[in-house]
């Protein structure tokens, strides 16, 4: 048994050997021509073993062997071994024939030396060699032959043709021992000739089983791999991914084997007590097809929606051995059904009635607010018309008019009265779309109604306090202008009669009718400033106040002040001047009618409590960017307590008797009004029995025109003015 | 020495009265009346015054229309006008377009002595020696 043992060893060496030494490179197309290669590739070996066995045979023997002629064959051969392994290997063995048949000599040397005849070289070692080389060439070419078609029987048949020619001649025997060396060769040959034809069509039956077992191969993969959606085989026992086509390997297939659990869930065994059923699970309980949605994993572990359909490969006890698996990326499908479910929950808990009809206007869908708008259920409207909540208040026309503007696939939008199932009528605003398919066809109609009786109560409500609101404030604009026209003529009428009086126009008068009249002109100016302050209150608590602003020359607005006044402070036997200081501004941008009121007004009140002395309107700058006009009297002052609530609306001053003439109690409150909405603050000094100073402060930056103009800001000539 | 008519255009009698007695203190005479924007209007087609005193709050025509036509015409370019309102809020618009603007209640004393003033202006203008 040793001896079998160490002799198959060797045999497998031997094999394991000749595997190695004649394996052609990667790059030989297919199995036929790989073992061409290696038939050609081992005749080549062969070819070297017999020329160095010759070598070593003549030198062993004592004979001189140059060394030049093994230098220049050896590398001959050696190359043509290497080139027969690659895919030229046809060109290694045409070389070799075509070399070998034209120069004998050269290959086989010493036993070409010999002296031979045909039967000595069967009787002689020398000649068995050559005997023996000959048969080991002819016979890969004979076996090349039977191969190779065409090229190689071709040269094959020369080959022996050209010998039965060559060989009698280059050795010297007769053309009969010839044929006859021929003839024991075929018979060698022949045998070795026909075991080569029946493997070689062995050989071209596998080879052709093989390739359509490829080809099936091959289009069972392009079949599943233009399945567009991964599709793969899992073995039911190990879960292994036995077989997956182009879009499950994109889903991570990396190494030769994965399983589902790896492949969709990113898990590293296999699932269990997930929220979906494994369709594996449950195709191998019921082995029946089964279809799930599940939730699967991209390789980057995003979750997306998938449909899986399993179906099982059963095995001849009926037992589940394999799962085709395909899963659908539904995920749209999932987002479209999300969205119809959200703007299904939007329709429902809208607060507008919604009602759907189909092309010839019966109700297939109500909302809940129809039905609580109008007391209708969807059980009791579906079926029906919107005919159902006629209330009979529009004519024929109304609906006629509607129903042209939806068909001709408009919008239509308007009111209806319309009646609920309690017979109660409501007002509701509609807006009424068609609906078209993709091919643009109406279908359906789709009216969104809001009930909008509450609504047009508010609105009437609204507009009729709005009349009576527009009402009041046009009665107040005829009150105020009555006001301002009709009480001031008849005050012109008494003011300027008095004054007539007093100047004798009408003859002369007494001390005692003189003093009466000032008294009368007196009481008129102050009706004036009432006149003249009811209005400007009149107008800042109706919000009515324009401020208009223009460039006013401050000298020319004083003395206009001046002029109004004068004659006032003159009966009073009071001085009234007006001073401009150097760096006073000539030209302010302001309201010129608000800026005369505020003083006026002050110089008025000045003049009401002054007795004697006078007063002074004065402008001054207060530092670089404010400026300020003071008016100071010589009058009989102010308390601290007095002083703190000059400016309340109806605070009327103690000393008020002497002037003879009531206060209203508005004067100051409106002055101070009137400089807020300048922008302006008002400064109140005062000492009882010393006389009074009421400033009001304006800053230029509120002052300055729009557009830079600089006579406007700085005063142009700066000479003192001084008014009597 | 030329004549100094005025106009007093004003629908108050009392008012009337009062304008007509202060503007005849101040040198000017005739002195015509007229009670409404109309009467003035035709009034001032056919005489040129050397003042018109206006009450913008007129029946017939309003006040500035009438301001507009005597500022329009050239034969009554060296017109002086005075204005009385008793509405503050025309007063400033107008400003301008007048020689004076009182507001009411306007004073006999006030309108004389403007008044004068003007004459003197006209005087000067006139080149006639002046009148006191």
């Amino acid at each position: 048994m040793g001896v079998f043992r160490w002799v198959r060893r060797g045999v497998d060496g031997i094999v394991r050997l000749a595997d190695i030494l004649t394996r052609p490179a990667a790059d030989v197309p297919n199995n036929e021509q790989q073992l061409q290669a290696r038939l050609t590739s081992a005749s080549l070996l062969i070819w070297i073993a017999a020329f160095i066995a010759e070598f070593v045979w003549w030198v062993m023997s004592g004979q001189s062997f140059p060394l030049t002629h093994l230098l220049y064959v050896m590398p001959l051969l050696v190359a043509l071994y290497f080139l027969s392994r690659t895919r030229y290997f046809l060109w290694a063995g045409l070389s070799s024939v075509v070399g070998l048949t034209a120069l004998p000599h050269l290959f086989f040397y010493a036993t070409w030396s010999q002296p031979h005849t045909a039967i000595t070289m069967l009787v002689t070692p020398a000649r068995y060699i050559i005997l023996a080389q000959l048969i080991w060439l002819i016979f890969p070419l004979l076996l090349a032959a039977m191969l190779l078609p065409t090229l190689w029987d071709l040269v094959g048949i020369l080959f022996i043709i050209h010998s039965v020619w060559w060989i009698p001649r280059v050795l010297h025997v007769p053309a009969k021992e010839v044929a006859l060396l021929y003839g024991l060769l075929w018979g060698i040959g022949g045998p070795i000739w026909l075991m080569a034809a029946i493997q070689k069509r062995h050989w071209q039956r596998l080879l052709s089983l093989q390739n359509a077992l490829t080809e099936q191969r091959d289009f069972l993969q392009t079949v599943i791999n233009s399945v567009d959606a991964p599709f793969y085989v899992i073995d039911a026992q190990t879960y292994e991914v036995v077989l997956a086509n182009h879009r499950a390997r994109e889903l991570g297939i990396e190494q030769q084997v994965s399983t589902c659990y790896a492949l969709t869930h990113r898990r590293t065994s296999p699932c269990d007590g997930l929220e979906h059923p494994c369709p594996l699970q449950y195709v191998k309980a019921h082995k029946e097809p089964f279809t799930v949605e599940h939730i699967h994993f991209t390789p980057e572990g995003r979750p997306y929606y998938v449909e899986v359909h399993g179906y099982p490969i059963l095995d001849e006890r009926g037992e589940v051995r394999f799962m085709i698996e395909y899963s659908l990326d539904i995920t749209a499908r999932k987002k479209a059904e999300e969205e119809l479910r959200k703007l299904w929950r939007a329709i429902e808990h809208s607060a507008h009635g919604i009602v759907i009809t189909d092309a010839q206007g019966v109700i297939e869908y109500v909302n809940p607010a129809f039905s609580r708008t109008t007391g209708y259920s969807p059980e009791e409207a579906i079926g029906q018309t919107p005919r159902l909540l006629r209330s009979g208040y529009h004519d024929d026309a109304f609906y006629e008019e509607l129903w042209r503007t939806i068909k001709a696939g408009q919008v239509w939008h308007g009111e209806f009265i319309n009646r609920r199932k309690d017979g109660s009528l409501y007002y509701e605003e509609q807006t009424i779309a068609p609906v078209r398919d993709q091919d643009g066809r109406i279908t359906h109609f789709i009216a969104v109604k809001q009930d909008v009786t509450e609504r047009k109560r508010l609105i009437r409500e609204l507009k009729e306090a709005k009349a009576q609101a527009e009402q009041a404030l046009a009665f107040k604009s005829a009150l105020l202008a009555t006001i301002s026209h009709d009480l001031r003529t008849p005050l012109g009428a008494i003011v300027g009669y008095t004054d007539m009086l007093q100047q004798g126009v009408f003859g002369p008068l007494n001390e005692e009718q003189k003093e009466r009249l000032d008294a009368i002109l007196s009481s008129a100016h102050y009706m004036r400033e009432l006149i003249a302050m009811l209005l400007l209150h009149a107008e800042m608590e109706s919000d009515s106040l324009k401020i208009e602003r223009k460039i006013v020359p401050l000298r020319k607005l004083l003395s206009t002040v001046r002029e109004g006044l004068w004659v006032l402070a003159q009966k009073r036997g009071l001085s009234l001047e007006v001073h401009m200081d150097p760096d006073a501004p000539e030209k302010v941008y302001m309201d010129p009618r608000l800026l005369r009121s505020v003083i006026t007004n002050l110089v008025s009140n000045a003049l009401k409590f002054t007795k004697e002395g006078g007063v002074t309107i004065r402008v001054h700058r207060v530092d670089d960017a404010h400026w300020a006009v003071a008016v100071s009297d010589t009058g009989v002052g102010m308390g601290e307590e007095e002083r703190r609530r000059i400016f309340d609306p109806f605070y009327t001053r103690s000393h008020v008797k002497m002037s003879g003439a009531p206060g209203l109690g508005l004067g100051l409150y409106i002055v101070r009004s009137l400089v807020e909405r300048m922008n302006g603050r008002i400064e109140v000094w005062s000492e009882e029995g010393k006389g009074s100073v009421f400033t009001v402060i304006f800053a230029d930056a509120d002052t300055m025109p729009p557009s830079p103009t600089a006579e406007a800001v700085h005063p142009s000539s700066p000479q003192e003015v001084t008014e009597r | 020495m030329s004549t100094y008519s005025a106009l007093i255009v004003e629908d108050d009698v009392f008012q009337t009265e009062i304008f007509v007695k202060a503007v005849e203190a101040a040198g000017f005479t005739p002195v015509d009346v007229a009670s409404d924007g109309q009467e003035a209007l035709d009034y001032l087609q056919q005489h040129t015054p050397a003042l018109v005193v206006l009450d913008l709050h007129l029946p017939g025509a309003l006040g500035d229309d009438i301001l507009a036509y005597i500022r329009r015409e050239p034969r009554l370019a060296a017109t002086r006008v005075i204005l009385a309102t008793g509405n503050p809020h025309m007063a400033d618009p107008l400003q301008e377009d007048s020689d004076l603007v009182l507001l009411k209640p306007v004073s006999f004393t006030q309108l004389r002595d403007l008044a004068m003033r003007l004459r003197r202006a006209i005087a000067a203008e006139r080149g006639d020696p002046c009148p006191d």
